[in-house]
């Protein structure tokens, strides 16, 4: 019987005592499957991502990601967690300024092991950058900026890509090139958690969670809601 | 490893060089102070001391045991190791002589050395520089009835000389009932060729007046050496107050100017904080985050603390050019203190925000709280 990579178990998170960003979520995703975590703005979908991602830590409840419950994971455990296990991708980029575009993909190999250039602009290739890897994020388009973000999420071959948004910040035609990237992923059998409030990402994942006011709504009926 | 983060140092160096520039100023400025202070502190204390002695002789010497002192002795005060702690000195003799019938204190010296140690002296005429030439204090001028270029007689025992007067004196002290003459004049009357009755020293006051004492004493045993009291703890006194002022003024720009370059650094460290949570999302231990902040707060405190120290040195030598008309001894202490300063603080500010940075969760302070 295969186990899920990801298993979250009545996960709740509250922000000084007060807000509840997230109320008793379960979830389960599969190793190769690729789940949407979909609703509106103040849902919670980034709060729950950032559980799985390791950023955050729950109020209660249990997270285990590829065997590892983080709950009890130290500091330091969970920052090798990330670096070894899920490559995250940002609405926001988040690309140091001063490093060029290959120097960006290469600092997550640095922090994983070690830093490889001719690696790293293969990664850039890969993603339709070939030409952009000395370029400076302030010098690349929205749209490039993402899929620097993502080379830099794959480089370590992580078990698990984690994206907020991914297309938040994106054109159309940005948008599209980028989902491309994500498809090819998927086929090649990466595990993918999107988080996004855009029906048109959502339902091309395999799973879609729905969140309102941090609880899971009832199973959603991704195949319907394609047809719509 | 190493190669990544000279790309990162150099990345942030070569992109953010507004930022860099600023945060290097802010170090220059706070080790320059530093540095300026210290500086004069050592320096202001050492040229007031020497400016004191312009004030008059704090050290007498004046035979042991004998009636006089002997004249050639003097060459002792030419030693070598007297060379940094006597500021100068005057031989003299007295003797009571005959003028006009009434008896006056004539007073053998060395007119160029008592200039010297004795600046104060006001002298209406000129200074003598001839043979039988004199200086006469006020009070014995209105006491013998002599003015300006009068001539009179002075008799000591069978001896009789012929003097002009060239110079009145007023020094607000004893020297006023006195009668100055050349040193050679006065032996020449009273027959005391090559003696002295005693010879004013002015030395740097403080410990190096008990040495200048103690020295002397072992090297001209026949002469003993008296401190001038007053004057001596008059200057101790002044020199302590000062020392007490200049440290405290040098702890308020120490204070002032870590502040200064603390609040520059840290604000340039805390505008970084998605970095830090960046690399911390990236899987980067806190080592590693703390490692590549740390490497550039040091290059930026070094730079910023040897700019400074330069421009702390060039700035207390101006004003102690300005305000002594001659350079300052810089302190040693002065150079590490400032590089200190720059590379302590831009270090101890850039590890501080790294370490609050680093001690919340990454999705916080990506979250931008």
């Amino acid at each position: 019987m295969i186990e899920p990579l990801i298993l979250l178990k009545a996960v709740t998170k509250d922000y000084n005592g007060k807000v509840r960003a997230l109320d008793q979520v379960s979830l389960e995703v599969y190793p190769g499957e690729w789940a949407a975590v979909m609703g509106a703005s103040g849902s919670g979908k980034t709060t729950l991502l950032n559980m799985i991602a390791a950023l955050d830590r729950p109020t209660s409840g249990s997270v285990r990601v590829d065997g590892e419950d983080l709950l009890f994971l130290t500091e330091e455990d969970r920052a090798r967690f990330r670096r070894e296990k899920v490559g995250l991708i940002f609405q926001q980029f988040y690309l140091i300024p001063y490093l060029t575009a290959v120097e960006n993909v290469m600092l997550a190999q640095y922090f994983h092991s070690m830093a490889d250039a001719r690696e790293a602009a293969e990664a850039l290739r890969r993603v339709g950058l070939g030409e952009r890897m000395g370029h400076y994020p302030s010098e690349l388009s929205g749209g490039e900026q993402q899929r620097v973000c993502m080379a830099r999420a794959l480089i370590n071959q992580p078990k698990i890509i984690l994206a907020d948004e991914p297309t938040g910040n994106l054109d159309a035609e940005n948008e599209k090139t980028v989902m491309e990237i994500f498809h090819d992923l998927h086929r090649r059998g990466h595990t993918l958690l999107f988080v996004t409030h855009d029906p048109q990402i959502g339902t091309q994942a395999d799973k879609i969670v729905k969140l309102e006011h941090g609880r899971v709504l009832p199973a959603f009926p991704v195949k319907a809601l394609r047809s719509i | 490893m190493r190669e990544m983060t000279q790309r990162i140092l150099l990345g942030s160096l070569r992109r953010r060089k507004g930022r860099v520039a600023v945060a290097i100023c802010a170090v220059a400025l706070g080790a320059s102070l530093v540095v300026a202070a210290l500086n004069l502190r050592y320096g202001i204390r050492g040229r007031l001391a020497q400016e004191l002695r312009s004030y008059g002789a704090n050290l007498v010497l004046v035979p042991r045991t004998e009636p006089f002192l002997k004249e050639r002795d003097l060459v002792i005060l030419e030693d070598e190791r007297f060379k940094e702690r006597i500021i100068g000195y005057a031989p003299f003799i007295h003797k009571i002589a005959k003028v006009k019938g009434k008896d006056v204190v004539l007073v053998g010296t060395r007119f160029p050395q008592v200039r010297k140690i004795s600046p104060w002296w006001q002298v209406e005429g000129r200074w003598p520089d001839k043979e039988g030439e004199v200086l006469i204090g006020s009070s014995a001028a209105s006491k013998l009835g002599l003015r300006l270029d009068d001539r009179f007689s002075a008799v000591h025992k069978a001896s009789q000389l012929s003097l002009s007067v060239t110079g009145l004196l007023r020094t607000g002290g004893a020297e006023e009932h006195q009668v100055f003459v050349s040193l050679e004049t006065l032996q020449r009357l009273t027959h005391l060729h090559g003696f002295l009755t005693s010879v004013l020293v002015s030395s740097r006051a403080g410990k190096e007046l008990e040495e200048t004492v103690a020295v002397l004493q072992k090297v001209w045993p026949q002469a003993e050496a008296r401190t001038l009291l007053q004057v001596a703890r008059a200057e101790e006194a002044l020199l302590a107050r000062l020392e007490i002022f200049l440290a405290l003024v040098s702890l308020l720009i120490l204070v002032a100017a870590g502040l200064s370059v603390y609040a520059t650094i840290s604000t340039a460290a805390l505008e970084r904080r998605v970095e830090m949570a960046l690399m911390r999302a990236l899987g980067a231990e806190e080592r590693q985050v703390a490692w590549i902040f740390a490497s550039e707060a040091a290059g930026i405190g070094l730079i910023g603390g040897l700019l400074g120290c330069a421009a702390g040195l060039l700035l207390s030598e101006a004003i102690g050019l300005t305000v002594f008309g001659s350079l300052i001894l810089p302190s040693l202490l002065s150079l590490p203190a400032g590089l200190a300063l720059g590379v302590g603080i831009s270090l101890f500010c850039s590890l501080w925000v790294v370490r609050r940075v680093l001690a919340l969760q990454p999705a916080m302070v990506l979250k931008g709280e």
